[in-house]
């Protein structure tokens, strides 16, 4: 049955460039009839971007797409869907509101007269049910469901279509075991019907209890395909790390100091379980996890953004409370730079100059609680000027907007360091989608603050060798707490993915 | 968005942008002098300075309050009850100083109650402004008995804040709107505060890493917007001479109107006091012009609504031209 060697999709040598940024190259990859085919890899290793250009939300750079045998150029996902290319994506994307069987029928709904006809939409969502074997509740509120059936009935809705080639991102990011097999019987359902599948995911346990073939990339390129029983799972590990350690991580050791953050037990009574973790001065952590292992939630607790159920956080010995919030944690010298710089941290309505100066306004108090205007320009041009940032912009009264993802990100640490009384540094993905040289200019900056200032940084990645390069230490979180803690001597690309995996 | 430092070149198009609203009113104005020799007399420019007025004042606050990414929709209705109080408190012997205190006091609880029901209690800021709107309306009928409130005689004082003219040709209320404009360009442009409420308007999420306390802020912008309510209540109860359930009616939507048109002078869609204070003059030149050339007076609010449409029309293009055109 997943034997027939039928290609549904081909991608030929498809390279995508955005600026500054390969985010595929020269990839060949595909999928055959009935199967389940799985992508794996590091985030930002390409799967997104494959998917994406599947789809038809990018368009490859160079390179070609052949669908059935034939050359096309999918240009909107709704052509995609035409076509029979249906993609579940990893965030719901229901109408809480309506019921499950209305969200499967959202538009290709059964009309009776003009009005629609609920009991037909009802009977074709069930039926669809049955012949998949999924267990969803279809007269409920989609928004009153659990994960497993939301999930259920976003890959039922996909069904709708009659899909030959169903694409699944990360589908069981949010299900417990149980549930998992639950899927997994419906994906086997689905590829008996003969629909491909891409199946894409970073944890290797389940992908090697569904795919015939597995795909690994790592940066942007496609590094192996072979089929699943084919594949030992060191190695797989090894082509989604195996990476060259290059000079690009400047490291110097730096003397320690006090204790500057003591965290114990933290929880939040939903992803954390109980986080425990040290960082001196002058010293950079890293902590390494993949996507949902609770990493960003730790780093909005630390900034006072998330509440704890319980756990303390000290700071320079003094304890945190739940009422401390970021204004009181940012007075103590505690700042984050939060990952997704469009959506938490720039102000893209605002000049460099404004972005800049928001942290520090108080210091450039004038008369009548005017800000200084002329001390505002001088202060920020000395700031961004600085040997440790030199960033590259025409003019401070340029939109933010028109810099580049590294010079943008350099600017938000900018303003950090503008304000007096920086003791500790949360970086949350502080290189991502930023080109190689802004990168090791990143790099230098953290060695450089915490060496020469004593600042305690602590750094959020999922990308490893940048943590291997640039830390003094490496603590690995899953599932909520930290499941290993490495020195910088003890450092091993593999030991430190098996934990995290 | 393409805002770039315009020293070195000039552009065309982000000048046409920029300054649409002020090319407006430089165009209305000639218009409307050409037409009629008395309507550029030193004497009618004062007029409709004066009619812009307590426009003013209310679009300053409201440009405050969607800044900071909210709306208020019963600041008409909630100047209208400042007037009518402060009327009603000096028919019924109260101190001068002491009803115009009260009043304006009034307007800032308002605010001050607006915020709360936006910050503390969540609500969304239209639907509870909408509450109070309605509210206060009821509530200035049953003051006014449904009809026009006036003292037979007016304490010493009380035309100077509405009625009388400063070096005997400036309207009173005109130094109002002087004062609030002036102020509200320094506190929104110039003042952390006002920095602040940009950048929770913007992006609240950011503000909230930076450490700005989102929701003081968003009271504020509320706080401010009741206070320009009670002071516009009691000019305009001065000016009329008199107050009446539906004397701030007239002012919601041109205040509306005025705030948003006002977002395309000099910043591509940011409302700011610039802007709203010209916008303001412009709604007052289409008003005062309409009369001054017996135009049915009708047309001042199709023509005010145009040109809403068209110069908000023009910046949309201009700026999806401009970001298609520009990076991906």
């Amino acid at each position: 049955m997943a034997e027939t060697t039928e290609l549904v999709l081909e991608l030929r040598g498809v390279t995508k460039v955005f600026p500054g940024i390969v985010a595929l190259s020269d990839v060949h990859f595909d999928v055959r009839k009935g199967e389940v085919h799985a992508v794996v890899g590091e985030n930002g290793a390409g799967k997104s971007t494959l998917c994406n250009v599947i789809t038809g939300i990018f368009q490859p750079t160079r390179g070609a797409v052949l669908w059935r045998g034939k050359p096309i150029e999918i240009h909107h996902p709704s052509e995609a869907l035409s076509l029979g290319i249906a993609m579940v994506y990893q965030e719901r994307n229901l109408i809480p509101s309506l019921t499950g069987a209305q969200n499967i029928c959202l538009g290709r709904e059964f009309t009776r007269g003009g009005l629609i006809d609920e009991s037909r939409c009802m009977s074709f969502a069930e039926a669809l049910r049955e012949r998949v074997g999924a267990r969803a509740a279809l007269d409920v509120q989609a928004g009153n469901l659990g994960a497993s059936h939301q999930q259920m009935i976003e890959i039922l809705r996909a069904l709708v279509h009659q899909p030959q080639l169903l694409i699944l991102d990360e589908p069981t990011a949010s299900l417990d075991r149980n549930d998992i097999e639950c899927l997994f019987k419906v994906v086997r359902r689905i590829k008996e019907e003969g629909t491909a599948v891409i199946f894409i995911s970073h944890k290797l346990e389940e992908v090697y209890l569904i795919a015939d073939r597995i795909s690994v990339f790592r940066d942007g390129t496609k590094i192996s395909t072979s089929a699943a029983a084919e594949l030992d799972k060191q190695t797989c590990i090894r082509h989604m790390i195996n990476r060259e350690m290059t000079e690009q991580y400047p490291y110097v050791a730096s003397s320690r100091g006090a204790k500057i953050l003591e965290a114990r037990g933290v929880s939040d009574g939903r992803i954390l379980r109980g986080v425990d973790l040290d960082v001196c001065a002058g010293e950079v952590v890293g902590i390494y996890g993949l996507v949902g292992a609770g990493r960003t939630q730790f780093a909005e607790v630390l900034a006072g953004l998330r509440k704890t159920v319980s756990g303390t956080v000290r700071f320079d010995g003094k304890m945190m409370t739940v009422k401390d919030a970021p204004a009181a944690r940012t007075r103590r010298g505690v700042f984050l730079i939060p990952e997704d710089r469009r959506r938490k941290g720039l102000f893209s309505a605002f000049t460099i100059r404004e972005n800049t100066s928001i942290s520090f306004l108080e210091t450039l108090r004038g008369a009548f609680g005017l800000i200084r205007r002329g001390l505002e320009r001088r202060r920020v041009r000395e700031i961004l000027d600085s040997g440790i940032l030199h960033v590259s912009y025409k003019d401070i009264e340029q939109q933010v907007d028109e810099l580049s993802g590294g010079n943008k990100q350099k600017v938000v640490i900018g303003r950090w360091i503008g304000r007096k009384g920086l003791k500790f540094l949360i970086m949350d993905e502080p290189t991502q989608g930023i080109d190689v040289a802004a990168k090791r200019e990143v790099y230098n900056l953290m060695r450089e603050l915490a060496e020469r200032q004593g600042i305690g940084i602590l750094c959020i990645s999922s990308e490893l060798p940048e943590l291997l390069g640039v830390c003094d230490r490496i603590c690995v979180m899953r599932a909520g707490s930290i499941s290993a803690e490495f020195a910088r001597g003890e450092f091993d690309q593999e030991k430190i993915l098996t934990n995290a995996l | 968005m393409l805002e770039k430092v315009g020293r070195k070149k000039f552009n065309f198009a982000v000048s046409l942008r920029r300054y649409a609203v002020l090319a407006t009113l430089v165009l209305l104005f000639s218009i409307f002098a050409s037409v009629e020799r008395s309507f550029s007399d030193a004497q009618n420019i004062f007029n409709i300075l004066r009619q812009a007025s307590v426009l003013g004042l209310l679009a300053l606050g409201l440009t405050c309050i969607v800044s900071v990414g909210e709306f208020d929709i019963s600041f008409a209705a909630v100047s209208t009850f400042c007037g009518v109080l402060s009327i009603s408190l000096l028919m019924h012997g109260v101190n001068l100083y002491a009803a115009w205190m009260i009043s304006i006091v009034a307007g800032v609880a308002l605010g001050c109650l607006n915020g709360f029901d936006v910050v503390v209690l969540g609500m969304p800021s239209f639907i509870a402004t909408l509450g109070l709107q309605s509210i206060m309306f009821g509530v200035s009928l049953y003051i006014t008995a449904g009809t026009t409130l006036y003292a037979a005689v007016y304490p010493a004082g009380f035309e100077a804040i509405g009625r009388s003219f400063i070096f005997g040709i400036i309207p009173s209320p005109v130094i109002w709107f002087l004062l609030f404009g002036v102020l509200g360009i320094l506190f929104l442009e110039f003042s952390r505060t006002g920095r602040y409420i940009y950048s929770v308007g913007g992006n609240p999420e950011a503000a909230t890493h930076v450490g700005i306390d989102v929701r003081r802020i968003k009271f504020i912008s509320f706080v401010i917007m009741g206070l320009l309510c009670g002071v516009a209540g009691v000019v305009m109860a001065s000016m009329f001479g008199s107050g009446n359930p539906s004397m701030g009616d007239g002012y919601l939507s041109p205040a509306i109107i005025a705030t948003f048109l006002g977002a395309v002078f000099l910043k591509d869609g940011l409302t700011n006091s610039r802007g709203t204070i010209v916008a303001c003059l412009v709604l007052a030149v289409l008003q005062n012009g309409f009369v001054m050339t017996n135009v049915p007076y009708f047309m001042k609010d199709i023509v005010q609504g145009f040109v809403l449409l068209i110069a908000v029309g023009m910046v949309s293009v201009l700026k999806k031209q401009a970001a298609e055109g520009g990076k991906i």
